[in-house]
């Protein structure tokens, strides 16, 4: 909301020694958030009305004029190049900046000579005095705008002025009108002196009469309120030049004195109206719901199709205004109107809202309505208001009404007041007397007796936000200032005895953070957007549930229409953009919801906190000796381990994905991660298929890894009793089918292993040919055995080590080496 | 006899100044004074053809030698290891070569940012708590006294999901309905995490982060809700760091405020990205509205509250001078890499 300064001062006194500033900090602090203070208009100086004497060519240049033009005293020659220069007597005045005037940017001007002709000053168009970004010729007035020859152009225009931009939330309709903001500088700035001018009340004066057209409220529930007034002999034109001025820099566009007439005063009261040529309705008027099928030509030209929930002013023909929200072009004013039928009515907010909505018409009249204006006097003033312009403006030759609808009279709310029931929820003693005095200047009526505990409060119809006691406290807080209410700590009487499972997996979360930065991994957060598109860059087959994403009903465009079911892809996009950036090493790491369509239940999509790592480049961007070797499949999956055994998933392990579908990985290069308790997948990791690395535009190798986090941190470990005797080593040579995972082998051993086996290290893959047979492959394992009672002998290692030899030989089909 | 041994001697002390490694000076003494060495042999010899008269003397003579050659042998073992100490003692290294280090990674800026705010609310007892993030009408906006219709919604522009039924939280107030319906007061819970409007300009992510805060109890007041958030404020920002209440709107607290700290890169003498008012906005806060508590059923209670909430990407945001909020989601590793910990 754009507030003007001097308007706000034909309202109210605000002493000299009050700034703007001062106001402005004010209103900030009371809950009207001024956000910028524009000066407008202070640069210009010494340019006044002048009527044109005479026009003649000038000796040597076709396209400038010389212009005698007269300010009231004198005729002076000025040179002027602008093709709109008004013939004398023609009525309209020129702006001409005298010699030593300034405009915008601080230009003095200075009589010059134009091409051998002297100039004192020049004519101005609306461009050069800072009034408009483009302009074609000269700025012209009219004694209809009040001009006079001689007349200050700045006086003439109401400029200076300066506007503030006012951030009005959403409860306080009633700041949405200078009238409003009037009078939360008078309540709040009381002591500085700043209080109401008295106000001449002009007409109000009912004039009875036979409506000349029928009219009917049909929805009351809609339209509770509905006030009309009719105007007769109405000249349109022009709102005068300070008007125009005015309202275009309160942000609103200028159309003719009538319509400038409403608006002048829903931007007074913050009640918007409707000015109707009454000439072109047809029949009856009816404030009714719109019919199936119906349409409305908007003021803006655009078409809006109705439902049966839409309020319309309507007449024979139909719809002739979407109520409370836009205007219809048939029954615009226009430059032939004489008759107008003026609208002040009160709609339903919700409706209002739920209209605009829908048809995306959000206009300075439905933002008002749906907030809720005033259904009592602001209705009657507001309207008093356009009619008093309108017949000061336009001219007109009579008026009559109000006609009132209004079937259901409004109940304010009185309130029941404990007024020392704020220090119970402000923590600061407010003086009761300071209370009342603000309250009753707010426009409640307090009825505080002289023993009674309790207040009867009844609110004002501009101040219906206000329902409940605790509305009350709130307006003497923020009277009373925030910023002196003082500090306090709250003081603990109990707090919860355990950590709630989501509390737990908030500290999962973290600490698999802080594990993941240990093993040298970046953090990178994207955003969880994505089209399913992209999504099947993964190479989804479409009968695999994974090809499925959550959509988002209302997205912001096409690529970002969708949930991400994983997470992979944007860390795939990041190792793009940090190679495009010739980063050689790329570790990185995101930990963050993934969503999926949910088959059943009520919640259409699950979600699920996700770990995801990628890895591509060099192992280590130090000067080692091997800095340039490439990452590989073992720097994932040892990431993986090691995160694994410290979240305390000892379940979990890396397993080949043998039948498992992972298309977005090289099908030789790719594992799953799998809880061996429950069978459940936890994750997949692998290398990038080489298919994904073209379509992404990525340097291979890439691997990514992509997992659950477990529900909670590991429970603290138990000691076992450090080992007193030394350990043993043997070692297990054997050759073995190629395709055997290592992991077989392992599980194998650990599944037979006497208790005195304490570690296997897997120490060798050789497949040279020659030294192991084709097909085949030779592992080399050193098992470490150690007793916690005694120190083993070598007969009895043996002993273990060959019953175990002879167990996994019964499993697994090896061939020893000797 | 007397002649060999002396011989043997000559030799052992000439072979030991010759030997130069350690194994070569062991080896002359294995040969010399070993079990089967040629000095112990000739002094056994030598005793063994001793009259029994001199065997006496010839022992003290012999012992005598042989303690003279294993004094040779530690002192040639001695000159030895300094020779290999003064040796090793000229070995020089350039120690500003790069060194090889296992590199650690880094965290978000906006993870940091997170953490030491839930550890300054920790130590105030409040713990974190956490919700889903698609929600229903009624977590996101209906239990915060916002029903269907209500202006301000148009506040928060929201993401639906299909059916309109549900939506991506705008806010991590829903937290506070959540954890008000599962527990009695007190209550004193901060709820960090994600939260999603649809907009998408210069200064508005789809995805920002939020921290927001609710304590309920017995005699709450405004002024505890002051002295939390200057205690956060000191604590984040600095002691010297002032606040500003000013009063504003959220249907969910009454009476509502914003709080704006005194510009920590101009001390509140105003520049550009305080646009030179000497403040910043940071969070909004307010006393819990009756009407929250009459959803969550808490009204019997007797209870009062404060609610805070504040974005951790603008908190991320003035604490790294960082201007564009979409840094924070690029996946520049460099980002993090310059402003991460």
């Amino acid at each position: 909301m754009k507030i003007s300064m001097n308007w706000l001062r034909q309202l109210i006194v605000v002493p000299e020694d009050v700034t703007t500033q001062e106001l402005a900090h004010r209103l900030t602090s009371i809950g009207l958030e001024v956000e910028e203070i524009q000066t407008i208009g202070d640069y210009i100086r010494g340019v006044v009305v002048a009527e044109v004497r005479g026009v003649r060519k000038h000796p040597t240049a076709d396209r400038l004029r010389l212009v005698d033009v007269f300010d009231g005293h004198a005729v002076t020659q000025v040179v002027c190049g602008a093709p709109n220069v008004p013939a004398p007597e023609s009525g309209q005045y020129v702006l001409w900046a005298r010699p030593q005037a300034t405009l915008p940017g601080g230009i003095t001007l200075q009589a010059k000579e134009v091409r051998g002709v002297l100039s004192p000053g020049m004519l101005c168009s609306a461009t050069e005095l800072g009034l408009a970004k483009t302009a074609e010729g000269l700025l012209l007035v009219t004694a209809q705008d009040g001009a006079v020859p001689g007349m200050d152009a700045s006086a003439l225009a109401g400029l200076p002025d300066e506007v503030l931009t006012l951030n009005v939330t959403p409860n306080r309709p009633d700041c949405l009108g200078h009238w409003g903001v009037a009078r939360e500088l008078v309540v709040a700035l009381r002591e500085r002196g700043v209080r109401w001018k008295e106000q001449s009340s002009g007409l109000e004066e009912n004039v009875k009469g036979k409506l000349p057209l029928s009219l009917h409220v049909e929805d009351v529930q809609a339209c509770p309120r509905y006030l009309a007034w009719w105007l007769e002999g109405v000249h349109i034109h022009q709102s005068p030049w300070r008007t125009q001025l005015l309202l275009e820099r309160l942000g609103i566009h200028s159309v003719s004195n009538v319509v400038d007439s409403t608006q002048l005063s829903m931007l007074l009261w913050g009640q918007p109206l409707h000015a109707f040529d009454a000439g072109k309705i047809k029949g009856s008027v009816r404030i009714r719901k719109a019919r199936l099928g119906e349409q409305l030509v908007g003021l803006d030209g655009q078409s809006y199709d109705l439902l049966v929930e839409d309020l319309v002013v309507a007449d024979e023909e139909g719809p002739i205004a979407l109520a409370g929200i836009l205007g219809g072009k048939r029954c615009a004013i226009s430059a032939d109107t004489t008759m107008v039928l003026l609208e002040s009515a009160y709609f339903d907010p919700i409706g209002i809202r739920r209209t605009s909505k829908r048809l995306k018409l959000h206009t300075e009249a439905s933002h008002r309505f749906e907030r809720g204006t005033d259904p009592l006097a602001g209705v009657e003033r507001a309207g008093w208001e356009a009619v008093k312009q309108v017949c000061t403006t336009a001219h007109a030759r009579s008026y009559m009404g109000p006609w009132e609808f209004h079937p259901r009279p409004f109940q304010v709310p009185t309130l029941v007041y404990d007024p020392r029931e704020a220090e119970r929820l402000l923590g600061a003693s407010i003086p009761l007397d300071q209370q009342e005095t603000w309250l009753q200047a707010l426009g409640c009526d307090v009825q505080s007796g002289t023993q009674e505990e309790f207040w009867l409060v009844t609110v004002p119809g501009h101040r219906l936000d206000i329902t409940r006691a605790v509305d009350l406290i709130e307006e003497v807080g923020r009277l009373w200032g925030y910023d002196h209410i003082p500090n306090r700590l709250p003081t603990i009487a109990s707090l919860p005895e355990e950590r709630t499972s989501s509390q737990k997996e908030h500290e999962v979360a973290d600490r698999a953070r802080d594990l993941c930065m240990g093993l040298g991994l970046v953090e990178i957060q994207t955003l969880p957007f994505t089209s399913l598109r992209r999504h099947h860059l993964l190479g989804w087959r479409q009968d695999d549930p994974r090809a499925h994403l959550v959509p988002l009903h209302n997205p912001l465009r096409e690529e970002l229409s969708m949930l991400r079911g994983q997470l992979s892809l944007d860390l795939l996009d990041a190792v793009h953009t940090n190679q495009t950036h010739q980063r050689d090493s790329i570790r990185m790491f995101e930990i963050a919801e993934v969503f999926s369509p949910h088959a059943t239940g009520e919640k259409p999509a699950h979600e699920q906190t996700r770990l995801a790592i990628a890895l591509a480049g060099r192992r280590d961007m130090h000067l080692q000796k091997d800095a340039s070797a490439l990452m590989d499949i073992f720097d994932l999956s040892g990431i993986l381990e090691q995160l694994l055994l410290r979240l305390g998933c000892t379940s979990w392990e890396l397993c080949p994905a043998l039948s498992e579908t992972l298309p977005w990985l090289h099908p030789g290069v790719a594992g799953v991660v799998v809880d061996k308790e429950t069978h459940q997948k936890q994750g997949e990791f692998g290398e990038v298929h080489p298919d994904l690395l073209e379509k992404m535009d990525l340097q291979g190798p890439v691997y990514v890894a992509e997992i659950n986090l477990p529900k909670h941190v590991p429970d603290p470990a138990r000691f076992v009793s450090l080992p007193k005797f030394p350990a043993i080593e043997r070692d297990l040579s054997f050759f073995v089918e190629e395709t055997k995972p290592v992991q077989d082998i392992l599980h194998a051993l650990y599944t037979h292993k006497p208790s005195q086996l304490v570690k296997i290290h897997v120490v060798e893959d050789y497949r040279e040919p020659g030294r192991v047979p084709i097909g085949q492959k030779g592992l080399l394992f050193r098992l470490v055995y150690r007793s916690p009672d005694k120190t083993l002998t070598d007969e009895e290692v043996q002993q273990l080590h060959q019953a175990l030899v002879n167990r996994l030989q019964e499993t697994v089909t090896i061939v020893l080496r000797v | 006899m007397d002649k060999h041994l002396h011989t043997h001697l000559g030799s052992f002390q000439q072979a030991l100044q010759q030997a130069t490694t350690e194994q070569d000076i062991r080896l002359v003494y294995a040969r010399y004074l070993g079990k089967e060495g040629m000095i112990r042999t000739a002094f056994m010899t030598a005793l063994q053809q001793a009259a029994p008269v001199d065997k006496k003397k010839v022992g003290q003579e012999g012992n005598t030698l042989l303690q003279q050659a294993e004094q040779w042998f530690a002192e040639r073992m001695q000159q030895w290891k300094q020779a290999v100490r003064a040796q090793e003692l000229t070995r020089r290294v350039d120690v500003t070569w790069p060194g090889r280090a296992h590199v650690l990674g880094k965290l978000h800026p906006l993870t940091q940012v997170r953490r030491d705010i839930e550890s300054i609310f920790a130590e105030l007892g409040f713990s974190v708590a956490t919700g889903p993030q698609i929600e229903t009408e009624f977590y996101n906006f209906e239990a915060l006294a916002m029903p269907a219709h209500h202006p301000a919604r148009s506040l928060q522009d929201t993401f639906y999901l299909q059916g309109e039924r549900w939506l991506l939280r705008t806010h991590t107030s829903s937290v506070q309905v959540r954890t008000m319906l599962q527990q009695k007061p007190p209550v004193r819970i901060i709820a960090p995490g994600k939260v999603y409007r649809n907009e998408d300009d210069k200064t508005h992510s789809p995805q920002f982060s939020q921290m927001e805060g609710l304590c309920v109890d017995k005699g709450i007041t405004f002024a505890d809700l002051k002295g939390t958030l200057l205690h956060f404020v000191h604590r984040f920002f600095g002691k010297e760091t002032r606040i500003r209440l000013r009063a504003s709107y959220f249907p969910f607290v009454n009476p509502g405020a914003e709080v704006d700290i005194s510009c920590s890169l101009c001390k509140g003498q105003g520049c550009r990205t305080c646009k030179g008012t000497g403040y910043l906005e940071v969070l909004g806060c307010g006393m819990v509205d009756p009407e929250v508590f009459r959803q969550v059923g808490y009204s019997s209670y007797g209870c009062s509250g404060f609610a805070f909430g504040m974005g951790l990407d603008r908190l991320a945001m003035l604490r790294h001078g960082v201007d564009d909020l979409k840094l924070f989601f690029s996946g520049d590793l460099r980002v993090t890499e310059q402003l991460g910990s």
